[in-house]
């Protein structure tokens, strides 16, 4: 027995002397960490001693992974830390809870984008130096270690959405080191699932990965399990093939993970195929590199191996012996193997629940956000519509206001009108009462003569002369006829005036415009003279006697009139003001026919218009009269019933201190 | 006696006429009228010497019963006529300029003829 691991230990020779060649990389790097000048180097030679420990002796690695973290820490390296956490993950590997949860640390750095922010050495983790490759490639292994944390639990879901999230992102990175380790251990997914074939599909493809890949850990790996595929369809011409190159390829230290177990499966081969000796020869190598590494597992199935190779040896006492062996390691790993396997599936409950919290809080979180903005937006929507209503009250109150002040305006304006018409009825007011007193004083003269002529008559009668009778009594009837024209006369001066006074319009009427214009002639003149005696003028009509009569309103034309005629005589007045005696003030109206116009021409021979006021004289307001003697609406008023009311014109021709004409012409209808 | 009668009002004429029926046919009186100052003074071009007394309205159009006043009095129509002025505006203003311009009496309308033929019959009877 003790001559039969000489042997092996002459045949593990090549793998010691790897392991010393590493021992020789485990001195220089551990002086090199005394002689570190910073912390940055400081920490990456930590990790570099960690990952010689890693895979032979775990527990030894996490001291210095530990220092890694804390340097990171330190540095505020944040990948760094991830990195740690999942370091430390990896050598806690045989407690998943562990492990899990140093994988969610380093989930949870990772994840976050400004993680890779601050950095250094960004290609430790990825063949590219970009921190957010970097980044996502630490997530890509994470997803890897985290996978093999769920093999041999129930939990397959979880264990196909790791595997696939590290293939898709060393695809997207086409980092050959994930692509590597996550198709392989898809193959070792398939095959745990009885689907031999996809499985191997996957190793081929793992296989032709690391063809062209720098990265060459666990190569051997692929070949053994490619050769396992054989082993078990018992094709053992491939499969010895295949366990050859897995041997050959795996010239790094010997204490790899599967190294042992490529061993194992070695021998397997080598007994089913009855080459009983090298079938222990392979077993016993795969036993000491399991008891190197403290692999249970393996040494259970080493020891399990032993007995069933003794057996076919006859051996049946040592075949036993290895068997109990097998058996006692089993029962407590498959103690251990439970309990770590229900703490884990705890911690994962636990872990599932947590994140279900954190999800409904996130929910809770984005609910609460969303009801904030939409609050907010209400918000905002109110203060709008508020302004808006503000701003359409607003508008509201001023429309208001400017509709009062329209009609205000407009109410103001009908009563400049009638102040104007009432003004121009105080102008008129004496003329009309020199013309009223005249017919009535005839009136009263012949009714009183009347009188004298009946008893005169009555004489005659009585003293039978017939004839003289007669004669008088002809003199009476005419005076009565007088009376009656003299009646009518200041009749019709009356209704005159009420109409010019009564406001609104009435309907329009056939006109003698002759008559009319003579009327307010008249009238204007007299009502000057009413108030200035000194005043003179001539008037000269040149009535055309052929003027049909004209369709208009009466009482606004002979207000357009009366306001011409009083304006002429006003600025004859001035002239005569000017020039004195001397002077003789001219007003004359002439009307006649030119095509379908009917025109009035009143000329004077006045002041004038000067120039600069030609174009405001027809404006409201406008008036050279002193204060209180005119409204300025005169013609304004004017030019509204001419042209407004009777699609007329007005036209103003004149001379400063020589004449002035306003021509109004007015469709004859 | 020749009396000339000026007003613009060509009704006054059958008022005098009425008014003076008896003076007119025993001839005490005899009537002329003009319608305005300037038909009174072509008038007076002619017959200046048979017009004892002239009477005349102020208010017309054209020349103005003042105005024919002033021209007649500084015409020196010889022998200078009596001139009576009529207005229906019995005002001081035009009272004063009647009177500031040689008439010899001033009237208002409506004229009273009894009080017209009583002054006429005086300046008949000093005639």
């Amino acid at each position: 027995m003790k001559s039969i691991f000489k042997i092996l230990v002459l045949m593990l020779l090549p793998v010691f002397t790897n392991a010393q060649n590493s021992d020789n990389e485990q001195d220089s790097l551990l002086k090199e960490l005394r002689s570190a000048p910073n912390d940055t180097i400081r920490m990456n030679i930590n990790r570099k001693l960690g990952f010689y420990y890693q895979d032979i002796e775990p527990n030894l690695a996490l001291p210095y992974h530990n220092a890694q973290l804390k340097l990171a820490k330190k540095l505020n390296l944040k990948l760094y830390e991830a990195d740690a956490y999942e370091q430390i993950g990896y050598c806690s590997r045989f407690d998943r809870t562990d492990a899990y949860n140093n994988y969610l640390l380093a989930f949870k750095i990772a994840k976050d984008p400004t993680s890779a922010k601050n950095g250094w050495g960004y290609s430790n983790f990825s063949d590219s130096k970009s921190p957010e490759e970097a980044r996502q490639a630490i997530i890509g292994m994470l997803h890897f270690e985290m996978s093999g944390i769920y093999f041999g639990t129930n939990s397959k879901k979880e264990l196909k959405y790791h595997l696939f999230e590290a293939l898709k992102i060393g695809e997207k990175l086409n980092n050959k080191k994930i692509l590597s380790l996550a198709t392989r251990n898809i193959g070792n997914f398939y095959y745990g699932n009885n689907k031999p074939d996809s499985g191997f599909i996957y190793y081929q493809k793992a296989l032709k990965i690391y063809k062209n890949s720098p990265y060459q850990k666990n190569y051997f790996v692929v070949y053994n399990r490619i050769a396992w595929h054989y082993l078990d369809k018992k094709e053992y011409d491939s499969a010895a093939f295949y366990y050859r190159k897995a041997l050959k390829q795996s010239n790094q230290p010997s204490t790899q993970p599967g190294f042992g177990e490529t061993n194992l499966k070695y021998g397997v081969l080598f007994r089913e195929t009855g080459q009983l000796d090298s079938a222990l020869v392979y077993t016993l190598k795969g036993l000491k590199i399991a008891e190197l590494i403290k692999n249970d597992y393996d040494i259970a199935d080493g020891y399990r191996k032993l007995s069933k190779i003794y057996k076919l040896k006859n051996n049946t006492a040592l075949a036993y012996d290895y068997l109990l062996n097998a058996n006692k390691i089993q029962d407590s790993l498959t103690g251990e193997y439970i309990k770590g396997l229900n703490n884990f599936k705890n911690a994962d409950f636990n872990q599932k629940i947590r994140l279900q919290e954190l999800e409904k809080e996130n929910q809770r979180v984005k609910s609460r956000n969303t009801m904030y903005a939409l609050l907010l937006g209400l918000g905002v929507f109110l203060v709008v519509a508020l302004l808006l209503y503000r701003n359409n009250h607003q508008k509201q109150k001023a429309n208001n206001v400017l509709e009062k002040t329209l009609s205000d305006l407009k109410s103001a304006q009908s009563q400049l009108i009638q102040s104007e018409k009432m003004a121009s009825l105080g102008e008129l007011t004496a003329g009309i009462a020199h013309e009223i007193q005249n017919p009535l004083n005839f009136v009263n003269n012949f009714s009183e003569v009347s009188s004298e002529l009946l008893d005169e008559m009555n004489e005659e009668l009585d003293k039978g002369d017939i004839e003289e009778a007669k004669a008088i009594a002809s003199d009476v009837k005419q005076n009565l006829e007088k009376i009656n024209y003299h009646g009518k006369r200041a009749d019709g001066i009356v209704k005159g005036m009420l109409q010019h006074s009564r406001s609104g319009s009435i309907t329009k009427e056939l006109t003698d415009i002759n008559k009319l214009a003579d009327e307010y002639l008249r009238l204007a003149y007299h009502g000057l003279r009413a108030k200035d005696k000194s005043f003179n003028a001539e008037l000269v009509t040149h009535f055309d006697a052929s003027l049909p009569k004209a369709n208009v309103l009466a009482q606004d034309i002979g207000r357009v009139l009366l306001n011409l005629f009083t304006n002429a005589f006003y600025a004859t007045h001035q002239m005569q003001k000017q020039l004195g005696e001397g002077f003789k003030p001219v007003v004359s109206v002439t009307t006649s026919q030119i095509d379908n116009y009917l025109e009035i021409k009143v000329k004077d021979n006045g002041i004038g218009i000067p120039e600069n006021i030609k174009d405001k004289i027809l404006q409201p307001f406008f008036t050279t009269k002193p204060t209180g003697e005119g409204t300025g609406l005169g013609l304004s008023l004017s030019y509204d019933i001419v042209v407004k009311g009777h699609h007329g014109k007005i036209l103003i021709d004149s001379k400063e201190k020589e004449y002035t004409i306003f021509t109004i012409q007015i469709p004859i209808e | 006696m020749k009396i000339l009668i000026v007003d613009d009002e060509a009704d006054v004429q059958p008022l005098f006429l009425q008014h003076f029926r008896k003076e007119l046919r025993n001839h005490d009186f005899e009537f002329d009228f003009a319608l305005s100052g300037e038909e009174a003074l072509e008038y007076l071009k002619t017959k200046s010497s048979e017009v004892v007394l002239i009477l005349s309205d102020i208010n017309m159009p054209g020349m103005s019963g003042i105005d024919l006043l002033s021209r007649i009095r500084h015409d020196y129509f010889a022998p200078p006529p009596i001139v009576m002025m009529i207005t229906a505006y019995g005002d001081d203003e035009n009272h004063r300029q009647a009177m500031e311009n040689g008439a010899n009496d001033f009237l208002t309308k409506p004229l009273d003829f009894n009080l017209l033929k009583e002054k006429l019959r005086n300046i008949l009877n000093n005639d």
